[in-house]
């Protein structure tokens, strides 16, 4: 497992708790066509619009669609 | 995934058609029950009778659609993560609302077959104390289940510490609650036989029968059921997700509902004398009161079921 994906990994958990490690490696497979330790930085801006997009589907809490958005975000300076 | 996703939706179209059958023939078996007893006790007409039948079929059918899409939902959430613990959890918590609705379906047929033999009293007495066995027996075996599938999520969560602190206050707050029960059940001067014109015996027991095998039967329910609630609601605080965490409360307040009602009716059904005597109103109002947060508690059910499952699917 990468660092760049336990560290998606972890912001997701949390959002959403047990439910995230399904969720995040769905969206990789699904939207992405990877598997989750083949992700890279290059993929971070494909797979926030996707997160964004499914988390407004789930809660009506923007704010929290965009706080985790924003983070994922981040990790594209923040991580090796 | 998705093959299961079809099977799911094929179960599911059976699961419907075989509720409409069964709701359907219990319609039909309501508009045959003998109307003799009702029409002079309510004072009321053949057609006036026929329209009251209507507004509680009606809800029954309301009342088990409930039980079933939440049932479904459930089940259908369970499938999508069976293969992780919480959905095993989840799974038994399925099966622990399915026995709700076959309690349900049981104890309303009874019921039926108990007004058809009104002219047989020894049938109408073994057919009361079936009812009174089968509900309880039924109840007991459903939050059994839903308690083994809430503690799995303390499991998951490692929250067994947790839940060992609120043993005692689980446990006081039982015998709080089943203190007065018990006085309520002994005071209930038909529970053994009934010698008044038009109320039925509650138990058609001796006392001890009563206590043994209905009334420490129930307790166990609630015991189960206050246990259940409680380790949702700790699987609730000691989980990470914001979004998660929002969705289960929705689950978690529907069970609260549902177990709130399962303690009420069973100190309701102490007062049969009082509600024998009650006018036709009060009973429905009452009845109406009960229908509508059974439905309310098991639709919060299948709504939180139906957003985890969007969580699975988005």
């Amino acid at each position: 497992m990468t660092n760049l994906y336990e560290n998606i990994l972890g912001i997701t958990t949390d959002y959403l708790g047990p439910a995230a490690q399904r969720f995040i490696d769905r969206q990789i497979a699904f939207h992405l066509h990877k598997k989750p330790d083949e992700i890279t930085k290059d993929d971070l801006p494909n797979l926030v619009g996707w997160v964004s997009i499914s988390l407004a589907s789930l809660t009506e809490d923007t704010n929290a669609v965009k706080d985790c958005a924003d983070r994922i975000s981040d990790l594209a300076s923040n991580v090796n | 995934m998705a093959q299961n996703k079809s099977t799911d939706g094929a179960r599911g179209v059976i699961a419907w058609i075989g509720l409409g059958i069964i709701w359907g023939i219990y319609s039909y078996l309501t508009f045959q029950t003998p109307s003799q007893q009702a029409t002079t006790r309510y004072n009321l007409d053949v057609v006036q009778l026929n329209l009251l039948k209507l507004t509680v079929i009606i809800p029954v059918l309301i009342i088990w659609s409930a039980i079933l899409y939440s049932c479904l939902k459930l089940h259908s959430y369970s499938q999508i993560i069976i293969h992780s613990e919480d959905g095993r959890a989840f799974r038994l918590i399925a099966q622990g609302v399915f026995f709700m609705l076959v309690s349900s379906i049981s104890s309303s047929y009874i019921s039926l077959f108990i007004q058809f033999s009104q002219n047989n009293p020894g049938l109408v007495v073994n057919l009361r104390i079936l009812n009174n066995y089968v509900v309880v027996f039924l109840a007991l075996s459903s939050f059994y289940l839903i308690w083994k599938g809430s503690r799995k999520l303390i499991t998951i969560a490692n929250a067994e510490k947790k839940i060992k602190k609120q043993a005692k206050f689980i446990w006081f707050s039982v015998f709080m609650l089943s203190f007065p029960y018990v006085y309520f059940v002994l005071q209930n001067p038909v529970r053994n036989v009934s010698d008044m014109a038009g109320i039925n015996s509650t138990y058609n027991l001796p006392d001890v029968l009563i206590l043994a095998t209905i009334v420490a039967p129930y307790i166990l329910t609630w015991l189960l059921g206050i246990y259940s609630v409680v380790n949702m609601s700790i699987f609730k605080e000691e989980t990470k997700g914001i979004i998660y965490k929002n969705v289960l409360g929705k689950f978690y307040r529907g069970f609260l509902t549902v177990i709130v009602l399962v303690i009420s009716m069973q100190y309701l059904t102490q007062f049969s004398t009082f509600l024998s005597q009650a006018n036709l109103s009060i009973i429905l109002i009452i009845v109406y009161i009960i229908l509508f947060v059974n439905a309310l508690g098991l639709m919060m059910v299948a709504n939180g079921a139906r957003q985890l499952t969007k969580i699975e699917t988005a």
